[in-house]
């Protein structure tokens, strides 16, 4: 089994590029899925703003009519 | 005539932002647990199964990574140059949202390419790094993606940079044969006979098979992200539209 | 249209010639980035034999991307080129009509200096020669190449460095085959096939570049 891994005298260098594989590969798959929280994020606190200031803005509209 | 016009309009409504972000988020699973489990398996048979090539031990075994890794630096350039040419001529903005969410994926494949070449170069050639023509054409397509990004990130108006980009991507398309030829030609004045090039080891079948599950593993990958990409992308675009509150407020 | 082409052309030059430092700064950029190698690297005759003809070539590419911004910018702040693409006259004429102008006034003058360079370097007189034929030919390619660049930055602040980025993986074949058509007449090879070359791409470049260019130009402006 260690033979196997080793590969010879090449092991060091084949699984350091299935390392790196997996490790470019692996962040450029995460990296967006993270993105999309964020956008997830700012987005929901931008609609929470929006309302906010529009229920402000009805209030004030009700306020100044009675 | 009528054939067209419905084919367009069918585009045009499979295009549509709302359209995509559905059915994009159905097809995203498939594609990345079967890319998972092509990558997985053909990394096992290409590791352990196939067997050790006679004339270069057991480092012919990066090739697995390597060449398709090189096969879809091209692929996705193609890809870039295809869908900012139909993203101009038809003003469909999704095909811009897929050649910009590309271009990250295709510069990290090519990164790739250019590292296990290197990698597996140590062994053959004694040295990190050799001219050789395909770690070169390679490096000079790294470019030309750190080219596109760069020009991406300069222009603030996201329609105009996708615009600019397309051209850009085009005017590459067309020359990557061109640099591919120059370079072969430059290689083969300058370094008449180096070791066993990294492309055909005498393929045997035992060899082909996993080459094969790698490289439509790396296909589906490049799929299943560019697809998040796009949703991102497509997501942020379209905020002040009325379908993404709906989605946004789901999910939160 | 052909009138306007000239039209262009004559004022486009004229204006060149005003400002004399357009014509001049690439030229001695040129000259000067040559001379830094022998200090840089050895006054030995054999080791710039060697080196030379990329050397030049190198510089030359420099100076023909360093030149670029003469070609639309300009037009670009004082609302020219809005002008011209509003004209009836097709954009990539107008815009071949400008890249011909930058070349007589970067690339042509840099070819009339290269045998003095060629003599600094110690290349033959074989090679001095193919040097001029291959900046004959490789020069246009570097403005039509570089006006598409151009114009996808010239509405951009800082489109210098960025310029760079994209033109010069562009500029590569045009390098490969130039420097090596020189180094090859040095030792006595025949040359044709790389000239060939040259010729072939200085043509497709000819017949697309304008068109790419002109499209950038629109997108720019925008």
């Amino acid at each position: 089994m260690l033979e196997m891994l080793q590969m010879g005298k090449y092991g060091a260098y084949v699984w350091s590029s299935y390392g790196l594989a997996l490790l470019i590969m692996g962040y450029v798959a995460i990296k967006p899925l993270m993105d999309k929280k964020t956008i997830v994020k700012e987005l929901m606190m931008k609609y929470r703003r929006e309302e906010h200031h529009l229920a402000n803005v009805q209030q004030e509209n009700k306020q100044e009519q009675s | 005539m009528n054939i067209w016009k419905s084919v367009m309009k069918f585009i045009y409504h499979f295009a549509s932002p709302k359209h995509f972000y559905r059915i994009s988020g159905k097809l995203i699973p498939w594609f990345g647990w079967l890319a998972a489990i092509l990558l997985i398996a053909g990394s096992i048979d290409g590791l352990f199964f196939a067997p050790v090539d006679y004339q270069q031990g057991d480092s012919y075994r990066i090739i697995f990574i390597h060449v398709p890794a090189a096969w879809m630096s091209m692929f996705v350039y193609m890809v870039m140059a295809s869908a900012g040419a139909i993203g101009m001529i038809w003003k469909i903005k999704l095909a811009d949202v897929v050649a910009s969410s590309s271009a990250p994926i295709g510069a990290a494949f090519t990164a790739l390419a250019l590292i296990t070449g290197s990698i597996w170069g140590k062994p053959m050639w004694g040295a990190w790094w050799v001219w050789d023509a395909r770690l070169t054409s390679e490096l000079i397509l790294l470019f030309l993606y750190l080219g596109f990004m760069a020009l991406e990130s300069a222009i603030e108006d996201p329609r105009a940079a996708a615009r600019a980009c397309a051209i850009l991507a085009i005017v590459g398309v067309i020359n990557i044969p061109i640099i591919h030829y120059s370079v072969e030609w430059w290689n083969t004045l300058h370094q008449g006979a180096t070791v066993t090039k990294l492309d055909k080891p005498s393929i045997h079948i035992s060899m082909l098979i996993p080459l094969l599950l790698m490289a439509l593993g790396f296909k589906l990958y490049y799929a299943t992200v560019v697809l998040i990409r796009a949703r991102n992308k497509v997501l942020y675009a379209e905020q002040n539209n009325r379908w993404v509150k709906e989605i946004v407020k789901q999910s939160g | 249209m052909y009138n306007a082409f000239l039209s262009l052309l004559k004022r486009d030059l004229r204006l060149a010639f005003r400002h004399k430092s357009e014509i001049l700064n690439p030229l001695f950029f040129f000259v000067i980035v040559v001379t830094l190698f022998p200090l840089g690297i050895s006054p030995e005759k054999q080791t710039l034999a060697e080196i030379g003809p990329g050397i030049i070539w190198v510089a030359a590419l420099l100076a023909a991307m360093l030149s670029l911004d003469s070609l639309f910018r300009s037009d670009f702040e004082d609302g020219t080129l809005e002008l011209m693409l509003l004209s009836e006259y097709p954009l990539s004429v107008l815009v071949l009509a400008k890249i011909i102008v930058h070349w007589l006034i970067t690339g042509f003058p840099i070819i009339l200096f290269s045998p003095l360079l060629g003599t600094v370097m110690f290349l033959s007189s074989d090679a001095i020669v193919t040097l001029m034929i291959t900046l004959l030919l490789g020069t246009p390619i570097l403005s039509l190449i570089g006006a598409i660049g151009m114009a996808l930055v010239v509405a951009l602040k800082r489109g210098g460095m960025l310029l760079s980025l994209l033109v010069l993986p562009l500029y590569i074949p045009v390098l490969i085959f130039s420097a090596n058509a020189v180094g090859s007449s040095m030792a006595g090879l025949s040359i044709s096939g790389q000239l060939y070359f040259l010729a072939a791409f200085m043509v497709f470049c000819l017949t697309l570049a304008p068109i790419a260019a002109s499209a950038a130009l629109r997108v720019s402006l925008e």
